[in-house]
């Protein structure tokens, strides 16, 4: 499985909402099941599927996992954005886009979150700048002693 | 509103470079990768909006900046303002001074000349370095630009009174001529009299209006150094008992002691000169005035040597003088040894 996961790679255009529809149709028992996405697709899909999950007894972690660019905006200056799955292209004046974009993604942070808090599913917000292995070290903890 | 170094409003075309900056030479966009696009055209065309307008906004104070920079680098100045000598910018100034006789009359110890004279060093320590400026008096000699205001300051403390003076019109006309040959945009006329009424007449004043008509733009100033209550006292004319004397018969000087727009003591001395011409106190008395009443003053004086002997009359406390139209009566008699 460990081999499995160290080699996915990404490729093409990708659906999150299908798949956990799919996993949730496939497994016959209650489990334990982690998502680990960007979730940067329509929510209202997503969001279904999460309850579909929930509803069939399964036990869900979301990890959102952004890219640390996509958390904190980095850029300065004139930039051309180009998305990879569409290859949509946007240019614009990072500078004076920073404020609306990281308030947009705070929003889109803070759906999931109450989503997530609403269906018995715990979030755990994560970006590239974070040392994996620490921060899930930490959230299986926590989760511990939540008992 | 004129310019010193109008030249320099040429330097308000860099006001270009921002405008060629802003819309040529823009800067070419980094490239990225970045999933998360939706989330910048969510806002997009809010923010695109109120970047346009910022970098307009930004765009304009950058133009206004140059534009200031180069206006306040062209030194504009303001023409024929209300304020003495309050500007930056050269002046052409002809400092016209009244020096007949009357302008001698002394209060609180300053005669009005030197009253006027004070007043104009003053003036002329605000004048900006480059400034032209010409001094004249009514002696109605022609006037000149002095080299420089070091020129102009030795003109000024060097006046003195003259005898005989032309009218202050003559000056003020000889002082209008000069500034019609100034470069200097800002041209001033400062005019220092008593405002005596011998010197400004109606026809005088009629006239100096008719002058200064067509020229609005000369700022004029008058600068009044006469007294608003003038004390004055005096002495009349000096009458002796006699030109020629017996030997040991006593010489009498008499004369009037008058005071106008005051009164009090006032003490009158008889000097006589000596061989070397220094002057020996024979007599001195004082006597009680009252406003516009003259008062016989008498002295005797015996023991006189033979031969010519001359003698002043005058006010005593000469510093206490609080007027000097009478400033100094003198007169010379002679004696001559009788029989």
């Amino acid at each position: 499985m460990l081999s499995l996961l160290s080699r996915l790679e990404p490729t093409g255009k990708t659906e999150i909402a299908p798949c956990l529809i799919q996993i949730g149709s496939m497994l016959k028992h209650r489990s334990l099941v982690m998502v680990f996405s960007d979730l940067l697709a329509d929510v209202e899909p997503i969001f279904n599927a999460l309850r579909q999950l929930r509803y069939r007894g399964h036990d869900v972690i979301l990890f959102h996992v952004l890219d640390e660019a996509e958390v904190r905006f980095p850029f300065e200056g004139m930039v051309e954005l180009e998305e990879p799955e569409s290859e949509e292209k946007l240019c614009i004046d990072a500078g004076g886009f920073r404020r609306d974009y990281l308030a947009e993604i705070a929003v889109f942070r803070e759906q999931y979150r109450t989503e997530c808090f609403q269906r018995g599913i715990d979030y755990v917000p994560l970006d590239t700048s974070m040392q994996f292995d620490r921060a899930l070290t930490e959230y299986l903890i926590s989760r511990q002693a939540r008992g | 509103m004129e310019f010193v170094h109008p030249a320099l409003l040429g330097g308000a075309a860099l006001a270009a470079v921002p405008i060629i900056l802003h819309f040529i030479l823009r800067q070419k966009p980094k490239r990225f990768e970045f999933p998360a696009l939706r989330f910048v055209q969510q806002r997009r065309q809010v923010n695109q909006r109120r970047m346009r307008l910022q970098h307009l906004l930004l765009l304009a104070l950058r133009i206004a900046a140059i534009c200031l920079l180069a206006v306040a680098l062209a030194r504009p100045s303001m023409r024929a303002s209300g304020v003495i000598a309050d500007q930056e910018a050269p002046v052409a100034a002809a400092l016209v001074f009244e020096t007949a006789p009357h302008m001698g009359y002394r209060h609180e110890n300053q005669s009005r000349l030197e009253v006027a004279q004070e007043i104009a060093l003053k003036l002329l320590s605000d004048f900006p370095h480059e400034s032209q400026v010409a001094v004249l008096d009514t002696r109605g000699q022609p006037g000149v630009f002095q080299v420089d205001l070091g020129a102009a300051r030795q003109r000024i403390e060097r006046l003195e009174l003259t005898p005989v003076t032309q009218p202050i019109l003559t000056a003020v006309d000889e002082a209008l001529r000069l500034l019609g040959e100034a470069t200097q945009q800002r041209r001033e006329i400062y005019i220092f009299t008593d405002l005596t009424a011998a010197s400004w007449s109606t026809e005088a004043r009629e006239e100096l209006n008719k002058r200064l008509s067509p020229l609005p733009q000369l700022g004029v100033y008058v600068v009044d150094v006469g007294v608003l209550k003038p004390q004055n006292f005096g002495l009349g004319e000096i009458r002796l008992s006699s030109q020629v004397l017996a030997q040991n018969s006593p010489l009498v000087v008499s004369t009037d002691l008058v005071a106008r727009g005051t009164e009090g003591d006032r003490g009158v001395v008889l000097e006589m000169l000596d061989i070397h011409g220094k002057p020996q106190k024979r007599n001195q008395e004082t006597w009680k005035l009252a406003d516009g009443q003259p008062q016989s003053v008498e002295f005797s004086v015996g023991g006189l040597p033979i031969g010519t002997i001359r003698a002043n009359c005058g006010l005593s406390a000469r510093m206490a003088w609080l007027a000097t139209i009478y400033a100094t009566s003198r007169s010379k008699f002679k004696t001559v040894a009788g029989g």
